[in-house]
């Protein structure tokens, strides 16, 4: 179950296996709180299924998602390294599964393995890409282009059936409710999606891709040079 | 907390809310509907050929006609002069 996780299906067989014992699975719970900002991270989350989202909170009430992670990455594990504080509040977004440390455990280990240790700071410099690609994102691009390319991250992720409501996707995404009935009314239209209160099918994905923003596929990118560079780049 | 839904409304069509999101009182959906509309006709302006909305009609759960928040109250006075 652990190897459904990219991080911990990087270690070998050796490394997963010293782990293994402190690792514990738990169930993550949609619009569980998993840290709030400023307070210390309890565990370090690895997905197995599910989306665990960093948001930033605004005074006015509102609140924006700078980072999603999935199966594809680890949550908490740079705090674990250092003083174990979140910087912003970490919400399940959807429901799903996680490998769970304690995280000096996880401290303990990665300060003996090398490839672990790198792991997690490969992963944090491509969490730290999706922060910035975001910033960049919603700076310049529509609320079209930016649902479609949520919508891609989200199929990558968990499939083409997702359980989401409009005034969920609006938090995340830091516009009104009313602009995304708008734009997911065209994508429908379109054949993108079918939408029926809280339930959306990714239909086309192909057709998702075409009307997104490059953002997606530029992380893509940045995971490949990261984590697959070829010989020469290696570090 | 009752219930509402904001629709949009095009010149020849109408974006069904199928949603609805709940708010203390009408007033506070009116405001919501005037921040949304004011996003959206931003949005339509920003963009190449995206219709500009109208106004958002307020509705209740059992399909009452509530309200009509209309562009000429959330634009500067003079922008629709020509409409």
């Amino acid at each position: 179950m652990s190897r459904s996780n990219f991080i911990l299906a990087r270690l070998t067989d050796e490394e997963l296996g010293a782990l293994s014992p402190h690792l514990s699975v738990v169930k993550l719970v949609f619009g569980e709180v998993i840290a709030e900002t400023h307070e210390r991270v309890r565990r370090v989350y690895f997905p197995h299924s599910g989306i665990i989202s960093c948001v930033v909170d605004l005074a006015g009430g509102g609140a924006i998602e700078t980072g999603m992670i999935g199966k594809d990455g680890v949550c908490g594990a740079l705090q674990a390294l250092d003083d174990k504080i979140s910087l912003n509040r970490i919400v399940v977004q959807v429901a799903g599964e996680a490998s769970v440390i304690d995280p000096d455990r996880l401290r303990d280990f990665a300060l003996n393995s090398p490839n672990l240790r790198k792991l997690l700071v490969k992963y944090d410099l491509l969490f730290m890409a999706q922060v910035q690609q975001t910033a960049a994102c919603n700076a310049v691009h529509n609320v079209r282009q930016r649902l479609c390319r949520w919508l891609l991250r989200m199929h990558d992720l968990q499939g083409p059936n997702l359980e989401l409501t409009q005034e969920f996707l609006a938090q995340m995404m830091g516009v009104r409710r009313t602009s995304v009935t708008d734009v997911a009314k065209e994508l429908q239209k379109a054949g993108l999606i079918s939408y029926k209160r809280g339930q959306i099918h990714i239909s086309d994905v192909d057709l998702v891709k075409a009307w997104a923003c490059e953002c997606e596929e530029d992380l893509k990118m940045h995971h490949k040079h990261i984590f697959d560079p070829p010989p020469a780049e290696q570090f | 907390m009752p219930h509402y839904l904001l629709h949009i409304e095009y010149l020849d069509e109408r974006i069904i809310d199928e949603e609805g999101a709940e708010f203390a009182s009408l007033d506070l959906a009116r405001s919501e509907a005037m921040a949304a509309l004011r996003e959206l006709f931003a949005a339509a302006v920003l963009s190449e050929g995206k219709p500009v909305p109208r106004s958002i009609s307020i509705y209740n759960e059992t399909a009452e006609h509530l309200a009509n928040v209309g562009l000429e109250l959330v634009l500067p006075k003079g922008v629709l002069t020509d409409w």
